[in-house]
């Protein structure tokens, strides 16, 4: 894949420019995107956000798995903003203070309807020597406050979101983009890493305020390497609670993981063998914490199986 | 039918081929299950002995006639004659 530099190497006007015109294109690994939008927000966000990867050939130049749009809606009155994908807009606008997130979980769309050669799962993926812990969890469990914690503290990203299993070999495959942080995990993030990089905020969003934290520049510099799980985490935030750790059976570790997949049964009887070959490779775990420290310093403890 | 079967000594997970469901299993409903997926016909009773490698008692057979019912009612077997 021939590459341009980084997209810090634009100057502003230029990534306007393209934004506004043909599009930019973005090496997002293991992807290649190309977004067009008017929207001050998507640029803000993407040029804070998106300024260590590589561009992509530019002006119409090379392959893009997607092209993408963020497109200014009833700009007049309490201005809105819709995604496109192909020109197919799959979802009802958002307001315009949303643009960026929009963009953000119209990729997450992307790839979830669209990637089949991955069983993707809604979990966050984290290596450390070597081996990766997968934390499936639904929205509110503070998964993406723990991935970026862990982030933070060392561990490698794959991805906060989407967790992508090769279905023939187990391995996941890296996927490193913005975490999405919301309501009080925010403050609890910038305040762990005064000099964290965070994206546009966007208020009022159906998840409350929503703001997206930078990768840091080791896990994109290590996009290339999967990564074997080893353990598979169900975290689940509880105020005032003292730290819980429970192992979980294997069956029931199956099912939760096919519940949490967007697509396992596009692969019928090869994605249940491979999720049955991650839980057997895996040891899992629930996990119940409100003190994040006391959470990590059990991450940290973590011994392969 | 066509199931696919794993077993673990902490429960066993199921893969109904034609409905694309997953199912979790207890333990003893897995080597149940493994059993009637492998024997053409069988009663309870049989079953029983078979998983037990003795003459059951009247409660193992009741055991395994209930988890028979519980698959039956996910649809991974159908009575005899039916």
């Amino acid at each position: 894949m021939s590459t341009q530099g980084l997209l810090s190497s634009l100057s502003r006007p230029q990534l306007d420019r393209l934004l506004c015109g043909d599009g930019l294109g973005i090496v997002i690994p293991p992807l290649v995107v190309r977004v067009r939008s008017p929207i001050s927000v998507v640029a803000d966000g993407i040029e804070r956000l998106y300024a260590d990867h590589p561009l992509a050939p530019q002006e119409g130049a090379g392959f893009c798995d997607f092209h993408v749009a963020v497109q200014a809606r009833r700009p007049w009155f309490r201005p809105l903003c819709v995604f496109a994908l192909d020109g197919r807009q799959p979802f009802t606008p958002l307001a315009q203070g949303e643009a960026f997130a929009l963009f953000e979980w119209g990729l997450n769309w992307c790839v979830t309807s669209h990637c089949h050669q991955w069983i993707s799962l809604h979990a966050a993926v984290l290596e450390r020597g070597g081996r990766a812990v997968v934390l499936p969890a639904p929205p509110g469990a503070g998964k993406s406050t723990l991935c970026a914690a862990l982030m933070l503290r060392g561990w490698r990203l794959l991805s906060d979101e989407l967790t992508l299993l090769e279905p023939g070999s187990g391995w996941v495959v890296p996927s490193p983009r913005p975490i999405s942080l919301k309501n009080a995990s925010i403050d609890v993030i910038r305040e762990r890493d005064p000099g964290c990089v965070l994206g546009p905020v966007a208020r009022d969003t159906q998840k409350g305020t929503v703001a997206h934290l930078k990768v840091r520049p080791e896990s994109l510099a290590r996009a290339g390497e999967r990564a074997l799980p080893a353990w598979v985490v169900f975290p689940r935030y509880e105020r005032g609670t003292a730290l819980q750790v429970q192992a979980r059976a294997k069956a029931t570790t199956v099912v939760e993981l096919a519940r949490n997949s967007f697509n396992q049964h596009v692969h019928g009887r090869a994605g249940f063998e491979a999720l049955v070959r991650v839980v057997d490779a895996c040891d899992s775990f629930d996990l119940r914490y409100s003190q994040l420290d006391q959470a990590l310093a059990w991450f940290d403890a973590l011994e392969p199986p | 039918m066509d199931y696919l079967l794993q077993l673990w000594p902490d429960g066993a997970v199921v893969y109904d081929e034609a409905s694309g469901d997953i199912h979790a299993l207890s333990p003893i409903a897995g080597e149940l299950l493994q059993q009637v997926l492998t024997v053409q016909q069988s009663c309870a009773e049989s079953l029983a002995q078979a998983l037990l490698g003795e003459q059951p008692t009247a409660q193992d057979v009741r055991r395994v006639d209930k988890l028979l019912q519980d698959f039956e009612s996910l649809g991974f077997i159908e009575p005899c004659g039916a």
